[in-house]
């Protein structure tokens, strides 16, 4: 009997004591009081403005071709649309009429100067990557845009409508390669009536993203 | 000299943290910051990135020995490591409201072509202060306004939000003459607008607008004019 008894005592003994032991041990186990430090990683740099220097060729209607600068700053609201203002400047030439009649010149040096300053909105149609040859492969995106702003020539200052395309070729991730055509539109009244004028222009330039 | 390593410090610091782990099965990356551009790569679960810059909603990373795009989107996924919430949730509890902002509108002063450059300060989402200086050229005469507005919009949170602005300046008009030189015509007027805001991207809100001037002029009558106006506005 006694044998019977004894281990049923221990038994339940540890049986009862067996959760309380476990509990101790739970709350003897150390718990890390080290609070998990935030950090929050720095905002990037973004770089979405561009500025682009060209030079080129502009063909002022009536008053044959002339060299063009244009200064542009553009930032891009995203992968697509851009937004650009732009400043260019050209010199007139003589008019056909000038050169041969041999009479006085219509406009004086100063209104030669051919101003443009504008703005426009552009979207990237075609983005992607061309290959030189087998061991190159260079990003580029062509776009369109349209835009408005004034033309100050002649002594007059209008209102001009521009629109064109660029192709952009990315030399490195912030330094690129453009080439632009563009034409500015606007009503003349130089020649005594009023009539539209196009002036074509083609520049190359580059452009370095910040 | 204290100040010089603490400056050090935060310009050294966050190039650790830009460390970051994928938290999702892959990452496309390509060669540009674009969807136009390839593929080339692919980032798996617990490989390690670190970021570099953002163009638009395209960020530059250092993968293995490559730096290649991903697109923000992904940001969602991308753990810094040591912690437990994604690059995308830390950024945008930290991000604070933009101040300023920059516009650019065009439409139609009077029945002439018009456009404007604008700078405005927002002082809360509600109440703003805009400084524009707009041009306009018409067949007969070609202007030039300058104006100050204070604007308040009451829904700024809402998708379309509408807002109302009064203010006032100055207008230039001198008319278009070949061979006469003639002199400018300066007026001050007030103005009224009425306009709503519509969000393209965080940073970018197009907006379309009415505007009702009152031109103070030398003659006996006063002149109003109506404006319309669609443009954009980049917050700074």
């Amino acid at each position: 009997m006694v044998n019977w008894i004894t281990p049923g005592i221990l038994a339940s003994a540890l049986l009862l004591l067996s959760p309380l032991a476990m509990a101790q041990q739970s709350s003897a186990r150390i718990e890390p009081q080290v609070k998990q430090s935030q950090v929050i990683p720095a905002r990037l740099d973004t770089e979405n403005f561009a500025i682009a220097l060209r030079g080129g060729a502009l063909a002022i209607e009536d008053f044959g071709n002339s060299g063009l600068a244009v200064l542009q700053l553009s930032y891009h609201i995203n992968e697509d649309f851009y937004v650009s203002a732009e400043y260019a400047l050209a010199k007139a030439g003589l008019t056909s009429y000038e050169r041969l009649s041999g009479a006085a010149p219509l406009l004086t040096d100063d209104e030669r100067q051919w101003h443009y300053y504008g703005a426009e909105l552009g979207y990237v149609l075609l983005p992607g990557q061309v290959y030189l040859g087998s061991d190159y492969a260079v990003n580029n995106g062509w776009s369109l845009f349209a835009g408005a702003g004034n033309v100050d020539f002649a002594g007059d200052k209008v209102f001009a409508v521009k629109f064109g395309s660029q192709f952009r070729l990315y030399l490195t991730d912030w330094l690129a390669l453009d080439l632009v055509v563009a034409d500015y539109v606007f009503e003349t009244t130089i020649l005594a009536e009023s009539k539209t004028s196009h002036n074509l222009s083609v520049a190359l330039g580059l452009a370095v993203y910040f | 000299m204290a100040r010089l390593w603490t400056l050090l410090l935060m310009l050294a610091a966050p190039v650790f943290a830009q460390q970051v782990v994928v938290q999702k099965d892959f990452i496309d990356l390509r060669t540009g910051p674009g969807r136009g551009y390839p593929v080339v790569q692919v980032a798996l679960k617990q490989d390690s990135l670190q970021l570099l810059k953002q163009r638009t909603a395209w960020i530059k990373v250092q993968y293995r020995q490559q730096q290649l795009w991903l697109a923000a989107s992904e940001l969602e996924y991308l753990y810094p490591a040591g912690t437990e919430q994604s690059v995308a949730t830390l950024w945008q509890a930290e991000q604070g409201q933009r101040r300023w902002q920059l516009g650019l509108a065009g439409g139609d002063f009077a029945g002439t072509s018009y456009y404007q450059l604008s700078g405005s300060y927002l002082f809360s989402e509600v109440v703003a202060l805009e400084l524009s200086a707009g041009q306009g050229s018409g067949q007969q005469a070609s202007s030039q306004q300058y104006l100050l507005q204070l604007s308040i919009s009451p829904w700024p949170h809402w998708q379309v939000s509408p807002y109302i602005a009064l203010g006032g300046g100055v207008l230039l008009t001198r008319p278009r003459t070949v061979l006469v030189q003639t002199a400018e015509r300066s007026s001050p007027l007030a103005t009224m607008e009425l306009g709503v805001n519509y969000p393209l991207t965080r940073r970018v809100q197009a907006n379309l607008r009415y505007r009702r001037a009152l031109v103070s002029t030398d003659r006996d009558v006063n002149e109003e004019t109506n404006t319309w106006l669609i443009g954009l506005r980049l917050a700074f």
